[in-house]
């Protein structure tokens, strides 16, 4: 006869057994993913299902890309510093403000071009179907964004109002 | 001017109260036998938790001697783990997913200018 305390410890870990199981096996297809192509990559061969050739094209457009986004990023960094700047001291739009505004909707326009120009090629390393699909998902997401989602949500506190508050 | 004497100030029932004696006698260790109900009933109430969580281990104990018993903890606690994991499992991927793109758009959006909402 199996004394009752035994049993009562063999149920622990019969539920520790069954949570490891279907919790490892249910998320080890994406600690696969993650490990082999990294968290950005990831998402792209798992959400558009990309044969490995498919998934290669792709990761060497993205490869390429990445340094070009990050000189655009500084650019626009550079630009909004500029702005802020100038935007301390201003009492109403100078000649100087104009210019600096200007040059940031050029480098917008550029960066626009660029990422746009960037998605095109990522969609037709891809099948057919699922390059459409990711334009239209990456078009919703940067470059046709609604009036709504520009204006601040009811209720939520800006970065600055947090920095403040810390 | 008061012109009463002290014993004309006193009042009548203290005088009677003063008079009174008691007769009646206590019952034979009536002072221990109070302190003995006073302990038997502090040990009542403190031993009803600990009774009832010893049936409780006796009763569970019982039931996992029964074979049946025992399946049904076993196969019990088998399920509730496997749902967990799957409930888990699924909050994970969910949260995941949401990384990756967040890390995708960052990737390729260039900043400042563009709304982002992954």
């Amino acid at each position: 006869m199996i004394r009752p305390w035994i049993i009562a410890i063999l149920g622990v870990v019969c539920a520790l057994a069954g949570f490891i199981t279907f919790y490892g096996s249910r998320t080890a297809e994406y600690r696969k993913l993650e490990a082999e192509c990294g968290p950005e990559l990831a998402w792209i061969k798992k959400e558009f299902r990309l044969a490995d050739d498919e998934f290669e094209r792709v990761k060497k457009l993205h490869e390429a890309y990445k340094p070009v986004c990050a000189e655009m990023c500084r650019q626009v960094d550079e630009q909004n510093r500029e702005l802020a700047r100038l935007l301390q001291t201003a009492q109403g739009v100078t000649p100087e403000i104009e210019k600096t505004l200007g040059r940031a909707a050029e480098i917008r326009k550029e960066c626009q071009t660029g990422m746009l120009s960037h998605f095109f090629r990522v969609s037709q390393a891809m099948p057919p179907e699922q390059g459409r699909r990711y334009l239209a998902w990456m078009q919703a997401q940067t470059l046709l964004p609604t009036h709504e989602s520009m204006l601040p949500k009811i209720g939520a506190k800006s970065d600055d109002d947090r920095d403040a508050h810390r | 001017m008061s012109t009463k004497t002290p014993n004309q100030d006193r009042d009548p029932l203290e005088e009677l109260l003063k008079s009174w004696k008691v007769e009646a006698t206590l019952p034979p260790r009536f002072q221990e036998d109070v302190w003995r109900r006073i302990d038997r009933a502090e040990q009542r109430s403190a031993s009803s938790i600990s009774k009832w969580f010893i049936g409780l281990a006796a009763h569970w104990a019982s039931l996992l001697r029964k074979p049946i018993g025992a399946a049904a903890y076993l196969s019990t606690l088998l399920i509730v783990g496997s749902l967990t994991g799957v409930w888990r499992s699924d909050r994970k991927v969910d949260q995941t997913e949401i990384a990756w793109r967040a890390a995708y758009l960052q990737a390729v959006v260039p900043a400042a200018p563009f709304a982002y909402h992954p």
